[in-house]
Formats: structure tokens, sequence, C-alpha cells
């Protein structure tokens, strides 16, 4: 009886996680997701022309344009396009914000 | 579990400000991910005193040592010092830690000095494995450099294919994987042939090789064939190309079939953890650290992490890229740890940029989830450089390898 118990528990998990896919891979967190555009375009260094491109100063609307069309091969990338697939649309977002934000933070801060 | 169902009870105010007030990371290892990691603990959370115990002064990164030995960067732009850390309000300790108590929570460096730690972060890099090949120690690495290590290895390197005559050959021995820069040996080989292309064009690069496939490998072969043709030859693995032994004495490099004697030997030696892993028993039989993939924390001893080079983290590289996004996702999941939070799920990410010649340069990338506590590529991201490309292609990702450089300094040491 408890394995029958048990077995049906079971299954009703497994039912359940194709829906919620949240056992397998919980969202990542958005700074996670962010801090890692910093490797390659940290806002501290100055940039000149055929430079990795600066992100200071643009808005998350304008961000998450790039970060689509780059994802869509629309845009002019040599390894955006290979980064950005891999993340999710609502990731893509939730990056486009934060960089937005923090990045004019710090240039509060900075001045 | 215990992570998340700690994250969910509710502490009182008082518990967490005094949870605050004491915590204290210590970081063994001022390199990219040690540096890292302290930056962003304090970028997270000002209220957590960091120290980076690291016995060099100043950091000499490995990154661009092939341009140096290739002639086509100088020693100057290896240099970094740990300044930025300061200004992060990071505390810096030169001194070396000898010993780690799990158990007490605390480290013993060189001379007896103590540091009581809530969450230890240990980033020791690589350190080699002696005698493999057999006959190769510190001593003749005087005679064979390795320049695993940007210092004088590199210089010696360089200075050895300067001194070398028109007509010589040029060996690099590559360990079997893992070891630290995937893509290192063949950017080398390149910028080697490069050098030889132009001073000293009858001399030859001979890679013996302990592995069969190697890291952009399409790519290297593409641009070897249109830039260095006959110029670089490669033995793996299976055609026998695994040196076993050396011989300083006759400049000679033994494999199982055949003796190459040769005019240059750069031999990278097979390679473990840093020393400080072994010796503290956090690394596993392979030499290597076993971690957590959600928090780096070690699977051996519980407070202390372990990030880049150092850690298992595979499919991850042994690189400064992914020794970087490591120390972020370690740096947050300590900063949730030390004030009773839950860690979130990590994001990780690598970026490799070589350099085959001044003005070609290839890449690799990945994107990384962890899925039921394994680190997975994100399915159809990431990838190597296109094959055929245009030459502005490669000079527009040569041009991106400088720039990647200046910045990945940047965010690790400030």
């Amino acid at each position: 009886m408890p394995i029958l118990y048990r077995s049906g528990w079971l299954c009703a998990l497994a039912m359940l996680l194709p829906i919620t896919g949240a056992a397998e891979s919980p969202p990542r967190s958005t700074e996670a997701l962010a801090f890692n555009c910093y490797t390659c375009h940290a806002p501290q260094v100055r940039r000149g022309k055929g430079d990795i491109s600066s992100l200071k100063g643009k808005s998350a609307a304008t961000l998450l344009q790039k970060l689509r069309d780059f994802k869509n091969g629309a845009g002019d990338a040599t390894l955006m396009s290979r980064i950005a697939r891999g993340y999710s649309d609502e990731e893509l977002a939730r990056i486009a914000e934060f960089l937005a934000d923090d990045l004019r933070a710090q240039d509060r801060k900075g001045r | 579990m215990t992570a998340t169902l700690a994250g969910m009870l509710p502490l009182s105010l008082r518990a967490r400000e005094e949870m605050r007030a004491r915590a204290r990371v210590v970081i063994v290892g001022g390199g990219f991910a040690g540096a890292t990691c302290a930056r962003y603990l304090r970028r997270l959370d000002p209220d957590i005193h960091v120290t980076v115990v690291d016995d060099q002064r100043e950091y000499l990164a490995c990154p661009l040592s092939n341009w140096v030995i290739g002639g086509v960067g100088s020693m100057t732009r290896l240099r970094v010092n740990r300044a930025g850390l300061t200004r992060a309000g990071v505390e810096q300790i030169r001194g070396r830690v000898e010993a780690v108590d799990g158990v007490g929570r605390q480290v013993t460096l060189a001379g007896g000095r103590r540091l009581g730690y809530d969450r230890l972060v240990v980033a020791p890099g690589v350190d080699f494995k002696w005698g493999s090949p057999e006959g190769y120690d510190a001593e003749a690495a005087k005679r064979m450099p390795h320049a695993w290590r940007a210092g004088p290895q590199t210089e010696l390197l360089r200075d050895q294919l300067r001194a070398m005559k028109n007509g010589g050959v040029v060996a690099i021995s590559v360990p079997a994987a893992p070891f630290r820069c995937p893509p290192g040996p063949y950017e080398r080989a390149s910028l080697i042939a490069h050098y030889l292309k132009q001073h000293k064009p009858r001399s030859k690069v001979l890679i013996l090789d302990a592995n069969d496939k190697f890291s952009k490998q399409p790519l290297f072969l593409e641009a070897w064939e249109a830039l260095y043709p006959g110029l670089i030859e490669r033995i793996s693995v299976t055609e026998g190309g695994a040196v076993r032994r050396v011989d300083v004495k006759t400049m000679t490099l033994h494999t199982e079939l055949e003796d190459h004697k040769v005019d240059v030997a750069n031999v990278i030696p097979a390679q473990t953890a840093g020393r400080l892993a072994l010796t503290s028993g956090l690394a596993e039989d392979s030499g290597w650290c076993a971690v957590d993939s959600d928090t780096f924390e070690s699977r051996r001893m519980p407070g202390v992490h372990v990030i880049g080079d150092a850690c298992i983290a595979n499919p991850m590289p042994k690189s400064a890229s992914a020794a970087n996004s490591q120390a972020k996702n370690c740096a947050l999941a300590i900063a949730a740890l030390v004030n009773g939070a839950a860690p979130g799920s990590p994001s990780l990410h690598n970026t490799c940029y070589s350099l085959v010649a001044p003005h070609y340069g290839i890449s690799v990338n990945e994107i990384f989830q962890v899925i039921d506590g394994k680190i997975t590529v994100v399915e159809g991201s990431g990838g190597i450089s296109p094959l055929s490309a245009a030459a502005e292609f490669r000079a527009r990702e040569a041009a991106y390898d400088r720039s990647w450089y200046q910045s990945i300094v940047a965010d690790s040491f400030g």
C-alpha cells in the first residue's frame, strides 16, 4: 500500500513537471545573467572605433531590440548572435532592464 | 534543498544584522577568479569584509602571453596591478596560505598568522605535475620553457625563438586535457609560425599532442592552411604524438614511436589544481576540486568555495573568462548565504578569443545553465566563429580580442 501511494505521488509529480519545468531548471537570477555582460562590456573601459561596443547611455528598449536582433540573426554580429541564443526572450528583457538601470546608477556614482 | 528551506525561514532583523556584521570572506589567490569574486562581493554587499591573500605583489596575466612569444605584444601589457581591489574596499594581504582549517573556519599563513572566515574562496589556479612527461621538472624548464605561467618563462621562450637559427624546429608538447587554456597551445603555434614566417622562414613548428581533438580545431586548421602552409606540423596522440620523456641535455622529446631532436622545446606539463587545493584536501584523486555547480562550494569541505582553473566545472573550460563568470556566480551565492538567503540559479558564460595572426582572430563561446546540479550548455547557443569567413570578419575578431582583454582585466581587477 505505501508503495502504491508513493508511485501515485510520483505520477502526479511527473505530470506536473513538463508544465512548470521548475524542478529541472529554476529561473536564472537577473544579476547572474547580466553580470556576464560586463566581462566584455566593462563600463569603466574607454572604448574606441573597432572595440567591443559600450553599453553606457542606452535605454532598456534599445538594448532589448539589439539583443533580439542578434538572437534572430538580424544584427551585424561576430559573436553576439551566438551569445543571444543562450537566453529566452524573457531573460533578454530582464538583462536589458537591469543593464540600463545599473549603468545609469554607476554613471551617477562616477560623477 | 536545505539551502532553499533555510532561505525561507524567517530571520529576525537582529539576527540578520548580526550575520551581516560578522560576515567575513577570505579569498586565496588574486588572479582572474579571486579578484572578480572580491570585487563583486563588495558590490553586492558592502557590509561583507573581503580579504584577498596572494603571495605576488602584481599579477601577470596569461591571456596575452602568446602575443609576447610571437613578437606581437609586450610584457608590460601582462602586468596587472590590484589597486582597483583596494579602491573597492578589499583588504589585501601579501602572503602564502599554508593550511585550511575547515572546521575551525580559519586559514594559516606562512609565518603563522591566522585569518578567520565565514566563507573561504580558494582560487589558486593551476600547478604543474613535475615528472609528467618524465624528466621534466623546474630545472628542466630553464632549458625547455613551459611558458604556461606568464613571467620569466614567457620571456625565455620568446628569447630562445629569437636566438634560434633559420631552419630550426620548435616543438610544442601538449599535455592530455584538462589543462589551463585549451586553445592556448594552438594559438601559440600560430603566433610562433607568424614570427618564423617573417624572420626564419625555413623553420618549422612541431606540435606533439597528447590529444586527438582540440579547441577551435577547424578554424585553426583553416587558418594554418591559408597563412602558414607547411610551417606547422601536428602529430596527435593516435599518431603517437604524446611526449613520454624529455632529455634536456640532447634537446630530445621522446614519444612512443619517435625521438624528436629539436632546437626549441616548449614543454607544457600536465597540470593539477594549485598546491593549496592539494595540501588542504580539497582536491579529488584527479588533482582537481569537485564543487556544487550552483554555489561552487566544495564537495569535500563545507564553507569553502573553489573557483577558476582549480575547480571541476565541465563542460566549462579552464579559462580567464570562465573563471570570471564562476567568480560572479560564487559571489552571488556567498552574498545570499551570509545574509541567510537562498542562492539563486547561476548563469555561466565563456568567451575565448585566439589570435592566429595580428589581424586574424577567432573565437569560441558557450552559455551555460545548471540543470539538476549539472553545468549544461544551453541548446543552440555558442559555438565557434564561422568557417570561410571574410578577412574583414577575422580582423574584427582580432580587434575584439584586444578589446576583450582590456575589458576582462577592468571587470576583474577594477
